[in-house]
């Protein structure tokens, strides 16, 4: 097997190579840091490699190992992070040019947590500048330059955790930690054909994450398969002190069993009508594939709200708070896309009974969504409407008269419920389509469940980009 | 076409009090963008592609504008000066919008305070 390979097989069958010694962690740590090295720059991946941390953390695995002490299933496993996670003593840039020289003393808890597991930080992963909270509008939008997908270089890697993306993509990485305000790990996810999943708001503790808006920031792992994302939420997941919104709640994962479970399935009315062709009948064929473990009913209405001013209005405010001192010092005019420089000012203007408006709204939203979830386990959609969009081109312009429907992402993010989506075929410029499952809130087990069914039924997630084997 | 004057042409008390009754009749973020694009191109950001003059603005956006302007007088060009305009169009329609959904007195924000 070459060495790249390895970085395409499932953390699953990784941690069993490992855990037998038939894998060595530095090995796999050299390959995937050889990797980040050579091929990260062709994707405006990376940020920093940690190659001596890594090789170190490696080492240590390794000797564990050899000692009879397996942690588990991320034990000597390496992985990235978006850079936007906190780590002790690594630049932590928040992909912003006003933060390139940032350095924190601690470590985000999701960090040390997976470090608990036994799994091995490689590199700090780009993104877009402060995560998209000042209103980016085309895919050059972090100091890196823009995130690439694998697939095909002439297009976007999805934002804005656009390094995690591409990294997994490209085989850099075997998974990697995303975040979620609205769409920042599904939207690169499905623009890099890997599988992302979207936690329940408060399952993952936010401490040492760079905030854009407190109320719906999410952590998240994105990876090669459903099985995988799993593994490692239940590292990430867990109570932690440092985060108040935190629920409480551990997520725990064995693996997906055999089921009989039959998932009541929402198609919403209007989400496949006006989307590319490929991504309609892709979605199709993903619901044929799953057949009889599913009842799919179609043409369901959607919870009528405004749910993209509702969103809006919130991440305008609480991101303007959160990123004042640069709006009102001019520091975010140094930031890398002209849309970024001048689109967090009117957001400090935000009436509070407008903010206030929408937080209330967001109670009878969730109720909304409650009712919704005991007719039906799952909302399926196509993840987006279109493949990626072209890097030459500002968002507005790559796809016109296409939509997506009803909009069940900022929905998703403002009633803090799990989704998780997975690759399911190919469209336009050889560019991979995504599927998405929202579920209840904690209903990730039923969702990883579904998305392991999927995926023992096809071989999308096995795809490897030809320019990046 | 707006037919509010420039800001030169007003005194500043009398500008900031129309901004001020602009501001709490009507204004709303632009962040609708918030951290990935939107679901579709087509419904695309308040955020504006660049300088492109928002001749369509309404006077609330002109003078929500000003009051930046009052603030930084210096920090940007014309056309940069434009696109917070469009910036605050897309936030006014998007205002409208939700607070078009009418909520009871009881109905309280979803977050809770914990002393």
């Amino acid at each position: 097997m070459a060495d790249s390979d390895l970085m395409y097989l499932p953390v699953r069958e990784l941690a069993a190579r490992v855990k037998s010694r038939k894998l060595s962690p530095v090995k796999l740590a050299e390959v995937c840091l050889d990797r980040l090295e050579k091929v990260g720059p062709k994707l405006n991946a990376v940020v920093t490699v940690m190659r001596d941390a890594a090789m170190k953390e490696a080492a240590a695995a390794e000797t564990e190992i050899q000692r009879g002490r397996y942690r588990g299933p991320l034990h000597g496993i390496p992985y990235g992070v978006k850079d936007l996670l906190a780590t002790k003593g690594v630049p932590t840039t928040w992909g912003a040019e006003p933060y390139r020289e940032q350095v924190f003393d601690h470590d985000a808890t999701v960090v040390r947590k997976l470090r608990e597991a036994g799994a091995v930080l490689c590199a700090k992963l780009a993104m877009v500048e402060l995560a998209g909270g000042m209103g980016y509008n085309h895919a050059d939008a972090s100091f890196t330059g823009p995130g690439l997908t694998p697939w095909n270089t002439k297009f976007w890697s999805g934002g804005s955790s656009s390094g995690p993306g591409a990294a997994v993509a490209g085989g850099l990485v075997p998974f990697a930690i995303g975040s979620e305000t609205s769409g920042s790990i599904l939207t690169p996810s499905a623009f890099c054909g890997v599988t992302g999943l979207r936690p329940t708001y408060g399952l993952v503790s936010r401490h040492g994450a760079m905030a854009l808006c407190w109320t719906l920031d999410k952590l998240g792992p994105m990876g090669r398969t459903a099985d995988d994302c799993a593994l490692v939420l239940a590292a990430m997941s867990g109570p932690d002190p440092a985060d108040k919104t935190h629920s409480g709640r551990t997520f725990t994962w064995k693996g997906a069993e055999k089921t009989k479970q039959r998932w009541r399935v929402a198609v919403p009315k209007g989400c496949v009508e006006k989307v590319q062709p490929a991504v309609r009948e892709n979605f199709e064929a993903a619901l044929k594939v799953l057949g009889d473990s599913v009842t799919v009913t179609r043409d369901v209405d959607f919870p009528d709200f405004p749910w993209g001013p509702a969103v809006g209005t919130i991440v305008g405010a609480e991101g303007a708070s959160a990123f004042l001192e640069l709006l009102e010092s001019g520091g975010v005019t140094k930031l890398k896309c002209p849309a970024d420089r001048t689109g967090g000012y009117s957001s400090l203007l935000v009436p509070a009974v407008d903010y206030l408006h929408a937080m209330r709204l967001r109670t009878p939203m969730r109720a909304a969504m409650k009712a919704f979830h005991e007719k039906y386990d799952v909302i399926a959609t196509p993840t987006r409407a279109t493949v990626s969009y072209p890097t030459d081109k500002e968002f507005a312009q790559a796809y016109p008269g296409i939509s997506g429907g009803p909009p069940v992402i900022p929905a998703g993010n403002l009633t803090g419920q799990p989704a998780l989506c997975m690759p399911n075929g190919f469209g336009e410029n050889g560019l991979p389509t995504s599927v998405a499952f929202m579920g209840a809130p904690f209903s990730e087990g039923s969702l990883a469940a579904l998305g392991a069914l999927y995926q023992s039924r096809t071989d999308w997630h096995t795809k490897k980009p030809a320019s990046f084997e | 076409m707006s037919e509010v004057p420039e800001r030169r042409d007003l005194p500043r008390r009398e500008f900031l009090k129309l901004a001020t009754a602009a501001a709490a009749a009507a204004a709303v973020p632009v962040a609708a963008l918030a951290q990935a694009p939107p679901p579709a191109p087509a419904a695309t950001p308040a955020a504006p592609a660049a300088p492109a003059a928002p001749e369509h603005s309404g006077s609330e956006a002109r003078l929500l504008t000003e009051v930046l302007r009052e603030r930084y007088p210096d920090r940007f060009t014309e056309p940069q000066w434009a696109s917070i305009v469009g910036d605050f169009d897309g936030d006014i329609g998007s205002g409208k919008r939700l607070r078009a959904v009418k909520l009871a007195n009881g109905d309280e924000p979803d977050f809770t305070f914990r002393p």
